[in-house]
């Protein structure tokens, strides 16, 4: 192995509070090398300060209270405690940085051909012309078709996966060295992911640079690392080559978190048999469609064609059945959900719970209904009013529905006990808890009714995967405990196997397959759904995609 | 972008009927509000309100009065109810001073709000954004006409630096124009200086915490270059906003104190004027006036939004 690009020994960050002691470290003594052409991963759970790691390398952490401490040798340069001017002539040309969220880290006022050609102008590397050039260049380098037009298009006028091509432009532009990765495909749907690993793969081969590949992935990992250090608590806990640690992980945390990685391959969860279909579907979608009004009137009559977010979908989910809803965002998911449950109103089609059509039900119809159909959010951090308790947000569909003080009291407790929360729990407020826990939360104001029907939009992406194996487990419990139904949303094609009995798969507004769990993954009838298994990154280094 | 504009010309004519229903209707069910019996002098027979009434038209229906002024008022003819002048060549008149003013205020209390902004922003939490941020206060809440005056008194009267109010025309001399400016100017900008900085500050703030503000330092880009490229544009929205606010309402008369303090003789002092003696011709006249630029401003300022950030369409 050649020398190391970059020498990271006994880095410590630090984050100081308000008090003398009070002080939080995010990164606690952290050790490791690039070489070039390397693909590192430094993998771990949200908080455990892999990203502040890569953060501290180039200065970018942008807290005035964080102090930062030990050494990053790069060549002769040494990162930690350099100047700002002799970081700024790093950043970017030498040590470039590609972010998780492309649209959020592209300035939205600005064409992306100025973004990258702002970037090789500061570091000199090319007259005002030829940057341009060299914009188009790059654009094409990474796949971007017509590369010509798009380099005067704006962030928005981009896919999520071309976005994050113009960030992966942008970050070679100067032909860095080392490229760091922070959660370079999170934000994207898997066929894009796919496209996204390869593109960094070959990029990889082709320019030599070594890449700090940081992620909670392991499907991705798997995919593209050449070796791996896992942190835990602003510590390395293990460190190896991609074989060894997915093979033989010798740390307990490092095991734990493989352990729960949802995988395409496992084995399936026994699951209880569906109850005898004797009194008919508990939910059931007749052709169901939802379209939009587009945005902003035209100038010619008619103006644009209205969006049609759910195109004529039929689906029926029986009683103590789970069936999962599979698809890339914008296919609709969430529109379907909110239309099940009658939070939107479809444009066309019919909607029937427990036999009884409610697609044209009104207001206090549905209001009697909601106590038997609910939904669980994605986000647990959006969907708790933070200026609510938890035994307030808990018991908020209780008082509504005239439950007595005392009763919604008891009915609280109980909850809380059954997501596995202390009653304790209750007087605490929403950013208190982890996300874990916000779930929980979430999940048990949807039970407080006892309903018979749970929408459970992407309960669990918002999530890690040791937590997010606690959820299904709990949802999983509740439903034999409860003899729940359950409609599963998800872009994950593993968790939704894990946890289904059927699964549909959704392609812009449309229905393109629902099979039996097992059916489905092990012969998928449509075109589409193949492709998303084939994108689906592996956890297994062995069956890397070649 | 040709129907957005004929879209808002549409909705201007809205507006301004609306405004001048509203006026039209305040001034007339207001008690004391009968223009006879006023303009008929202290004690007038019976008779000589009678023939004023008639003269006047004020015994006609309150629509076709309505429509009568209107058409005066739109037409150039309406004259005063009780100084007889034409309405419209007093606005005329008192327009250069307002605006002088208008002009002035608005370029000092756009560069000083947005610096002191970006200074607060960029010094969040330090001596010096806590002295901006007392400041802005302080001059937001002073009132105008309590701040105009001690600065008329002390400055011009006492001192003697500056003139003791009145308005000098640009043509005429273009160094007193802009000495006589000053302190209306200033007494008139503070008041914004302070809601602009504080605007400013929040949004840039907000901007600062971006992800593509990361990007931007990631790139290797100077803090000064972050600030200007990535982070300014993308904080101007609101203040933008504002200014289209602002603006049409002084250029409309809105700033009847700084005019009347410095005795400017502006569109400002003749509104207010007119609204003491309830001079219905005047008052409409004035009012749809200041609509009218409310209105083209915040098209103006619709456009910059589209030019600010191209995510923002022009429809409307």
């Amino acid at each position: 192995m050649s020398a190391p690009l970059l020498t990271v020994s006994d880095l410590a960050v630090a984050f100081e509070g308000e008090g003398e002691n009070d002080v939080t470290r995010a990164v606690d003594g952290v050790s490791l090398e690039l070489a070039p052409g390397e693909i590192l991963a430094l993998v771990g759970e949200s908080g455990c300060g892999k990203s502040v790691t890569a953060l501290s390398l180039i200065g970018l952490l942008g807290a005035a209270n964080a102090v930062t401490t030990g050494s990053a040798r790069y060549g002769d340069s040494e990162l930690i405690g350099a100047s700002d001017d002799e970081l700024r002539r790093l950043r970017g040309k030498e040590l470039a940085m590609v972010f998780q969220d492309p649209l959020s880290s592209l300035n939205p006022v600005l064409r992306v051909g100025d973004q990258i050609a702002e970037q090789i102008l500061v570091h000199g590397q090319a007259s005002r012309a030829d940057a341009r050039a060299r914009a188009v260049e790059l654009l094409e380098r990474v796949g971007i078709p017509r590369p010509q037009q798009r380099v005067d298009s704006y962030p928005h006028e981009l896919s999520g996966g071309m976005r994050q091509r113009v960030m992966i432009a942008m970050a070679l532009s100067c032909a860095p060295r080392i490229l760091i990765a922070d959660e370079p495909t999170t934000a994207l749907d898997v066929t894009v992911q796919a496209q996204i690993l390869d593109l960094i793969r070959e990029l990889r081969a082709e320019t030599g640079a070594g890449v700090l590949l940081i992620t909670h992935d392991f499907g991705v990992v798997a995919e593209l690392a050449d070796r791996i250090a896992v942190m835990d608590a602003g510590r390395i806990v293990e460190q190896g080559t991609v074989e060894d640690v997915f093979e033989r992980p010798q740390d307990a945390h490092t095991q734990r978190l493989l352990a729960a990685v949802p995988r395409l391959d496992g084995p399936l969860r026994e699951r209880p048999a569906v109850a005898a279909a004797g009194d008919g579907p508990i939910l059931a979608l007749e052709n169901l469609a939802v379209a939009f009004p587009a945005r902003g009137r035209g100038l010619r009559r008619g103006g644009p064609e209205p969006l049609r977010a759910v195109d004529g979908v039929t689906l029926s989910i029986d009683p103590g059945e789970t069936v999962g809803l599979v698809g890339e965002s914008g296919c609709g998911k969430s529109t379907l959900a909110r239309a099940a449950v009658r939070l939107l109103d479809p444009t066309r089609g019919s909607v029937s719970f427990a036999g009884r059509d409610i697609t044209r039900a009104r207001r206090r119809e549905l209001d009697s209904l909601r106590a038997d159909l609910q939904i669980v959010f994605q986000d647990p951090y959006g969907s708790l009013n933070p200026r609510k308790k938890a035994r307030d947000i808990v018991g908020l569909p209780l008082r509504l529905n005239g439950v007595s003080k005392a009763e919604t009291a008891k009915r609280i407790d109980a909850l809380l006990e059954r997501v596995g929360l202390e009653r304790a729990h209750g007087d605490r407020w929403p950013h208190e808890f982890s996300g874990g826990q916000r779930q929980r939360i979430g999940i048990a104001r949807a039970l407080a009714l006892d309903p018979r029907l749970v929408v459970l939009d992407e309960p669990v992406s918002a999530l890690d995967v040791s937590v997010q194996a606690q959820i299904l487990e709990l949802l999983d419990d509740l439903q034999r405990e409860l003899g729940l139904s359950y409609l599963f949303i998800s872009h994950d094609l593993s968790v939704v196997r894990q946890v289904s009995d059927r699964v549909a798969v959704m392609q812009a507004g449309k229905l393109v397959e629902i099979a039996p769990v097992a059916e489905l993954y092990a012969r998928p009838a449509h075109p589409y759904t193949a492709a998303l298994l084939r994108a689906v990154p592996v956890p297994d280094p062995r069956r890397r995609a070649a | 972008m040709t129907g957005f504009v004929l879209r808002r010309l549409a909705q201007m004519v809205v507006v301004l009927f609306a405004v001048s229903v509203l006026t039209f209707l305040i001034f007339n069910v207001i008690p004391n509000g009968d223009p006879a019996s006023r303009m008929a002098g202290k004690s007038p027979t019976e008779s000589q309100v009678e023939a004023i009434r008639a003269e006047w038209g004020f015994d006609e229906s309150l629509p076709v009065q309505y429509v009568k002024t209107m058409e005066q008022v739109l037409g150039g003819s309406a004259i005063s109810y009780f100084t007889q002048l034409n309405v419209r060549e007093e606005i005329a008149r008192g327009l250069p001073a307002t605006l002088s003013l208008a002009v002035g205020a608005a370029i000092l209390w756009m560069t000083m709000g947005i610096a002191l902004g970006l200074l607060g922003a960029l010094r969040a939490g330090r001596l010096s954004d806590r002295l901006i941020t007392f400041f802005a206060l302080a001059g937001v809440s002073l009132p105008v006409f309590w701040l105009g005056a001690l600065m008329a008194y002390y400055l011009g009267f006492k001192a003697g630096w500056f003139p003791n109010g009145g308005y000098v025309p640009f043509t005429e001399d273009p160094l007193d124009w802009a000495y006589h400016l000053v302190l209306p100017c200033t007494a008139l900008a503070i008041l914004f200086i302070g809601f602009y900085s504080r605007v400013l500050r929040s949004s840039v703030l907000d901007t600062m915490s971006e992800d593509f503000v990361r990007t931007a330092r990631a790139k290797g880009l100077g803090e000064r270059q972050v600030l200007v490229r990535h982070v300014l544009r993308n904080s101007m929205i609101p203040i933008v906003t504002l200014w289209g606010l602002d603006f049409g309402a002084v250029v409309a008369g809105g700033a009847i104190l700084t005019e009347t303090v410095f005795d400017l003789q502006g569109v400002g002092q003749y509104a207010a004027e007119s609204v003491g003696q309830l001079d219905v011709p005047p008052v409409l006249a004035v009012t749809l006036f200041g609509a009218f630029f409310i209105v083209v401003l915040n098209t103006v300022v619709d456009i910059v939004y589209a030019a600010l950030d191209p995510r923002i369409r022009i429809t409307a």
